[in-house]
């Protein structure tokens, strides 16, 4: 091992002494059942993982987090200090059962979530969320500053957020409510909704999954919607204002709008199966993309295009 | 000994990690040699290393058995299991030797995690992986671009496609998606290959780890295996169809990570859960 490497070794070392010295002051437990009350930092961090069973993080004010869980099967492990809790489940002899963890944490607070096949659901905690479940169902709303949630074949819903969105499933369904900061969405063959979107960047990608978009479209900001067979439909309100390049191979495209031509040959299908053209001003730029899926560009809130 | 002036301290610090890696040229190897005879500090600090040097010289190899594997690798994935706690007594302030006594037995510790954990590949990333992006811009698609609702099955005249498996996993071994599933289809990019070996290296991992497993558990992994198979498959099958598609690249990449990162957690899992 060279020198710089050891060098390194040893400030990660003195560096993991001074966590272990931090940590022996934290408050522990492991048990089947746990009711207790901690108190918090501000924009402490509370992360829980469980393979089955549900969890609920609710905010609140204040600055304690009341912390409920049980289960039926394992043993609750829960660490906790006044910029962290963590709460999981370990193997007992006889394996791990369901497990219920019910959390109400001071507004702010980050929630990291890992989960198998646990539903979960963390409202109103006014903080930063990242959630990642294999199975189960993700509802995530009144969050803010940046949440993140991923599920394999469960549905991800997330609602009003006053910040950056990134959700995603690979078969299940993505819906997307009042959204104000960067917004990116993905999905294999789930429905991809965005709903009151006020975002300046959206970014939705699914290869069978149809899309939806109703929302705002900002000046200088930029839309993107790409599907291989699912259909796009984008609601755009009264008024907009949009540089719109539409590209289909085998799919039809439907516009409430006027396509208005331009010089550039824009206005029209060109010979790749792109069609350009503007609305208003032009000024927020989207892109609708499908390879053999229908493409329609209406009017209006997208209240219809929610079924 | 040199034309040029003495150093001073912090062009000594600043030559240190090539002094001690000998890799520092004679003159410059000369003149730290002749700043640290005469200079209280930097002397105290080449002693230090010293020491430190020698201690972990001293220290005997250590050789992680594997079977020590599930607990070194769920003590590094912090965000899903609570790092071991050791609150027996409280860490001495001490002096530097006895603290870098302590870090030397960790230079090594930790030196055989990091050998495990890069040896057997358990964390990739989609970043680290070469993706051919395929840019929607270079190439037209066709030259026939009126649709209509419902047409199907365009032909993508001059492109051939990469070869499309008509089968999620290779049946010979096992049935789809089970966790010693092989692939959800033969590989057709570099970055597939790159993703192949690692999800082999998962996969036997995985199997060796399925019998130590709650059944719930691997029913709820192989359904979610057998689902992300399926969007590889989807993903291949539309990419073969628009070759040309960055953004289909892309989400054949994110399929396939999933995958990756699917089978780290079960890696990771601790038995009878």
């Amino acid at each position: 091992m060279n020198i710089k490497t050891t060098l390194k070794v040893i400030l990660t070392g003195l560096a993991f002494v001074a966590c272990v010295t931090a940590t022996a002051k934290a408050q522990r437990y492991y048990g089947e059942t746990l009711d207790t009350t901690v108190m918090l930092d501000r924009q402490a961090t509370v992360d829980l993982s469980l393979m089955s069973g549900r969890i609920e993080v609710t905010g609140g004010g204040g600055s304690s987090a009341h912390v409920r869980a049980t289960t039926t099967r394992g043993d609750i492990r829960f660490d906790a200090g006044p910029g962290r809790i963590r709460l999981s489940v370990d193997p007992s002899g006889r394996g791990i059962g369901d497990a219920r963890f019910e959390l109400t944490v001071p507004a702010g607070t980050r929630v990291i979530v890992n989960s198998l096949s646990g539903s979960i659901s963390i409202t109103g905690v006014k903080g930063e969320v990242d959630v990642s479940s294999v199975s189960g169902s993700i509802d995530i709303s009144d969050a803010a500053r940046k949440v993140k949630a991923e599920s394999v074949s469960g549905n991800v819903e997330v609602s009003n957020v006053a910040g950056d969105v990134r959700a995603s499933s690979v078969s299940g369904r993505v819906e997307v409510d009042d959204v104000t900061g960067d917004l990116e969405t993905e999905s294999v063959s789930g429905r991809i909704t965005m709903t009151r979107a006020r975002s300046k960047y959206v970014r939705a990608g699914s290869v069978s999954g149809r899309i939806s978009y109703a929302g705002t479209f900002e000046p200088a900001g930029t839309y993107e919607f790409k599907t291989h067979s699912g259909s796009l439909n984008l609601s755009l309100p009264e008024g907009v204002g949009a540089q719109v390049q539409v590209e289909t191979f085998s799919g039809a495209v439907d516009s409430d709008f006027p396509v208005t031509l331009q010089p550039t040959g824009g206005g029209r299908r060109g010979s790749n199966g792109r069609i350009e053209f503007r609305i208003g001003d032009g000024r927020s730029r989207i892109v609708a993309e499908s390879f053999s899926g229908n493409i329609k560009i209406a009017r209006g809130d997208g209240r219809d295009s929610r079924d | 000994m040199t034309d040029k002036p003495m150093m001073r301290c912090a062009e000594v610090d600043e030559a240190l990690l090539e002094y001690l890696e000998e890799s520092l040229d004679g003159v410059s190897r000369g003149r730290v040699d002749e700043h640290v005879a005469g200079c209280l500090r930097c002397s105290a600090i080449m002693r230090d290393i010293g020491a430190i040097r020698s201690e972990a010289a001293r220290l005997p190899e250590l050789a992680p058995s594997r079977e020590l594997w599930p607990e070194i690798a769920a003590r590094i994935e912090p965000a899903v299991v609570p790092l071991a706690v050791r609150p027996k007594r409280d860490v001495p302030r001490t002096w530097i030797p006895a603290l870098a006594a302590a870090a030397a037995v960790l230079v090594v510790a930790t030196a055989g995690i990091t050998y495990l954990a890069t040896s057997r590949s358990l964390v990739p990333s989609a970043s680290r992986v070469a993706v051919s992006k395929r840019p929607a811009e270079s190439a037209p698609r066709s030259t026939t671009t009126e649709g209509a609702p419902g047409s199907s099955e365009p032909t993508v005249a001059g492109v051939s496609p990469p070869p499309v498996e008509t089968t999620g996993t290779a049946p010979e071994v096992q049935p789809a998606a089970t966790l010693a599933s092989r692939s959800s289809g033969g590989p057709t990019s570099p970055s597939e290959v790159a993703f192949g070996d690692e999800i082999a290296r998962l996969q036997n991992i995985v199997t060796e780890r399925r019998r130590r497993l709650d059944p719930a558990t691997v029913l709820v992994i192989e359904q979610s295996l057998k689902i992300i198979d399926a969007a590889v498959k989807q993903s291949r099958a539309a990419l073969a169809r628009d070759p040309n598609s960055g953004f289909l690249a892309d989400q054949l990449n994110h399929a396939l990570d999933k995958k990756v990162e699917l089978l780290r957690t079960v890696a990771l899992l601790p038995s009878r859960t």
